[in-house]
């Protein structure tokens, strides 16, 4: 029953280490590797003048213009602003959706009355509703995190919705039969049941918000990355607009990353499984034991 | 003691068809009897555990069970998939039936740690179930199911999913358990020698609309071992049951004994 090898263990167990760490280094000089090689092709090409640099400033330039930005503040003003909407937006969103999408997975009624509304609402693209905030909210902030809210909640209910009604029946009954109701059943089986579907949703959710809060700013806003970005292009000032660019992409991969986290941590029994195309060394070892 | 008395049970499929599942049927288990149930797929074996354990309500009828203390489970049920919680340690799994009847942590977790040494999982006991196999998981439900301390214990196949060897490693490691403990069961298998060897009694029921046409006591003393199996004494009841399947469902060959034709019931769905 052991899952340890019974004859030369131990050399086996090091060289199952060895692998899986050579996998992992791998990986990660791929992951920064790729980056640097594109971003030195860049630098080599508007510096000899294959693209133009006006255009596709090299990347030396636009790393002393962030530099600057950062500098005197002016990137962490927009950065904060941008920030202010989305992390409200954000936060309001997913807590709206995953109750509602919550409430909507347990209960026939709600489901009724709310899933083909929710349905034909979801196809429609949230910024678009931007006009009718600015309507109803004027110019402050409340219609631009309102906008983000919107965006999120939709991702997050859909996503819970699908969450609770994909629990395992089996699990279900199983529960059932112990008797398992109320708030029991909500902490033991529901939550934890629907938690990874929950998370892909807010996992989506992220990249959506940053798209929604950027266009936002484009249109309707004098601060914030969007704004940045969409001004640098009416002054013709491309590497302003990289940095904005830069900023972008890099918040949302930091929100994405904290998010990853936060799932690897609110579940851990997913880790037990084997990646899908893990590289074969780690799909041998991860074989279940037999008893 | 449990007891069942002029079950009937109606379905509605889904496509508004009105099935029979269960038709008259009577039984009554005394206190820490094992007996077994066999009849055909889809016979209506499956609803009749759960009516029983009270997952489903009879159309007509009525079922006697003597309540449980009031923090244990009256019945406890093992699948035949087991149902596992994936995202609950193999701990808080065992310990599952406790926690939802209400116990404290600590003291779930101290019986469910007992439990996990006796079916042999204690070195799993703070992994997740996805680590486990078949046969492990099998166990896990065993060590949940009597870990909940309910005096009665449902058994849906509880071995059906497992491959021969494992299930033959189960079915003693069952038949050990219950001797220790002598709990109430019944067992839906498809095996008939799982039934002749685990069981007091053997109910056999026919084909849709289930009812129990013949009853079967198995003679061979406590505590039994495997070894029965190879006795003729077991080979002529073998055929016995045999012979009341064949007849439960006319012109139908009786099914074979090795439970390789296990299959879910279909009575359930």
């Amino acid at each position: 029953m052991s899952i340890r090898p019974q004859t030369g263990g131990e050399e086996a167990v090091h060289r199952a280490v060895r692998g899986a760490r050579r996998d992992a280094a791998r990986a990660a000089v791929l992951g920064l590797a790729v980056p640097l090689l594109l971003l030195s092709g860049w630098e080599a090409a508007a510096r000899t003048g294959v693209v133009d640099a006006l255009l596709f400033p090299p990347p030396s330039r636009i790393a002393a213009q962030l530099a600057a930005m950062t500098a005197d503040g002016e990137l962490g003003g927009h950065l904060a602003a941008t920030l202010g909407r989305l992390l409200p937006g954000y936060v309001l969103g997913a807590l709206a959706g995953a109750l509602t999408g919550f409430a909507m997975g347990v209960s026939v009624t709600l489901r009724a009355a709310l899933g083909p509304l929710f349905a034909a609402l979801y196809c429609l693209p949230k910024i678009a509703t931007l006009p009718l905030l600015l309507l109803v909210f004027g110019l402050g902030e409340t219609p631009k995190v309102l906008a983000v809210a919107i965006t999120v909640f939709f991702v997050t209910q859909i996503n819970t919705l699908a969450g609770v009604r994909r629990i395992d029946t089996r699990v279900l009954e199983t529960a059932r039969s112990y008797g398992a109701s109320g708030p029991r059943l909500l902490r033991f089986v529901l939550l934890p049941g629907a938690a990874p579907a929950i998370l892909t949703g807010l996992r989506t959710a992220v990249g959506l918000a940053v798209v929604v809060v950027v266009a936002v700013e484009f249109v309707a806003s004098d601060n914030g990355l969007g704004f940045l970005i969409w001004n640098s292009w009416t002054l013709f000032r491309p590497d302003r607009m990289y940095v904005g660019l830069v900023t972008v992409a890099v918040l949302g991969a930091v929100l994405s990353a904290a998010l990853a986290v936060a799932e690897r941590w609110l579940l851990p029994w997913q880790a037990a499984r084997p990646p899908l195309f893990a590289p074969w060394r780690t799909l041998l070892r991860a074989r279940t034991p037999r008893s | 003691m449990l007891a069942a008395e002029d079950i009937d049970c109606y379905f509605v499929s889904p496509e508004g068809e009105v099935l029979q599942a269960l038709d008259q049927v009577s039984l009554a288990v005394e206190d820490g009897e094992f007996v077994c149930v066999v009849g055909p797929s889809g016979c209506g074996k499956s609803t009749l555990l759960r009516v029983l354990g009270g997952l489903d309500a009879p159309s007509g009828g009525s079922v006697r069970l003597r309540p449980g203390l009031s923090v244990v489970p009256p019945v406890a049920f093992v699948f035949q998939d087991f149902g596992v919680l994936p995202w609950l340690t193999v701990r808080a799994n065992a310990a599952f039936g406790l926690r939802m009847a209400g116990v404290g942590r600590r003291l779930s977790d101290r019986v469910a740690d007992r439990w996990l040494g006796r079916v042999g999982l204690s070195e799993f006991a703070d992994a997740y179930p996805g680590r486990l196999s078949g046969g492990m998981r099998q166990r896990l439900a065993l060590a949940r199911a009597f870990a909940s301390g309910s005096p009665v214990l449902l058994m849906d196949e509880p071995l059906g999913a497992l491959d021969p060897q494992t299930r033959v490693q189960m079915q003693e490691h069952l038949l050990e358990l219950w001797q220790q403990e002598h709990k109430t069961v019944v067992m839906v298998t498809h095996s008939i020698d799982e039934a002749l060897l685990l069981g007091d009694r053997v109910l056999v029921m026919s084909d849709r609309p289930g009812t129990v046409t013949d009853t079967i006591t198995v003679p061979f003393p406590r505590p039994r071992t495997a070894g029965i199996q190879d006795t003729p004494a077991f080979a002529r009841l073998r055929v016995r049951v045999r012979q009341a399947l064949r007849g439960s469902r006319p012109g139908i060959p009786a099914q074979r004994t090795d439970g390789a034709d296990a299959r879910t019931d279909g009575g359930t769905e």
